[in-house]
């Protein structure tokens, strides 16, 4: 999962989680989305990049225009780990469950 | 150590819990007695465990008709209301990932909260800290319905 690794240190940063919050919204400008950030277009551009290589957003060129979009897969990605693991520990937590009935009921469980 | 645990807990994790018609003591067991881990949670597949601070255990897992390995290493074991330990296989990516188990009385039940932390390093436990989890937890359901 080359991916989650990117993703998880993008997100890691404040501003980065404020512009994929802004995305989420729909397809932003990039002149569009520095302007509610304080910060010059040098500087988002930097988180951008960042962004970009992580594979959560997605630059488009529309005749003179950049805008950006979010890419969904990485983040999912990113929550499919606890789903995963969520479902496994259920299983085997049942599992437990049934081991200790069959422990108390006196029946060693077969090895 | 502990400093990095306490670090990498409460962050993105899998949390799963369950009561039991069992003691305390009884449901810790079934954790660290050999013989226990190998028939519930090894599902009768090849365990071999050595519960104290810093032994290590491997489950051979099966998942999908195929033996998984984990590997792991007790971090802190407090019978009967505490256990943690590092959890490593191919689905954390080779890295340890931390598992908590917190045991506690509730009346004649025993009451078990798993929290499963899979963000091992330094850098993603503070991403942990900066609460993008919630933001995570709502932004992704509209991502479902919305952006490809």
């Amino acid at each position: 999962m080359p991916n989650l690794d990117l993703a998880f240190a993008a997100l890691a940063d404040p501003t980065r989680r404020r512009i994929i919050a802004r995305l989420a919204r729909g397809r932003t400008r990039v002149t569009d989305l520095a302007q509610p950030f304080d910060m010059s277009l040098n500087a988002v551009s930097k988180h951008l990049k960042v962004l970009e290589r992580s594979g959560l957003i997605k630059r488009e060129r529309l005749g003179r225009e950049h805008y950006l979009r979010l890419r969904a897969a990485p983040l999912r990605e990113v929550v499919r780990w606890a789903t995963q693991y969520e479902r496994f520990w259920n299983q085997r937590l049942d599992a437990l469950g049934e081991f200790l009935k069959s422990e108390s009921a006196g029946r060693k469980p077969a090895l | 150590m502990a400093k990095r645990n306490e670090k990498a807990m409460g962050g993105f994790s899998a949390m799963v819990s369950r009561s039991y018609d069992a003691t305390p003591e009884q449901v810790f067991s079934a954790w660290v007695d050999p013989a226990s881990v190998r028939a519930w949670l090894a599902m009768g597949e090849l365990a071999i465990v050595d519960p104290r601070e810093n032994g290590l255990f491997y489950i051979g897992m099966p998942v999908n008709e195929r033996i998984v390995p984990h590997y792991g290493r007790y971090l802190r074991i407090e019978a009967p209301r505490l256990l943690e330990f590092t959890w490593v296989s191919e689905h954390t990516a080779g890295k340890e990932s931390v598992v908590l188990i917190e045991i506690s009385r509730n009346g004649k039940h025993t009451d078990l909260k798993l929290t499963h932390d899979g963000l091992p390093d330094e850098e993603k436990a503070n991403a942990h800290r900066g609460g993008w989890t919630h933001f995570l937890e709502g932004l992704v359901p509209r991502l479902h319905k919305g952006a490809a």
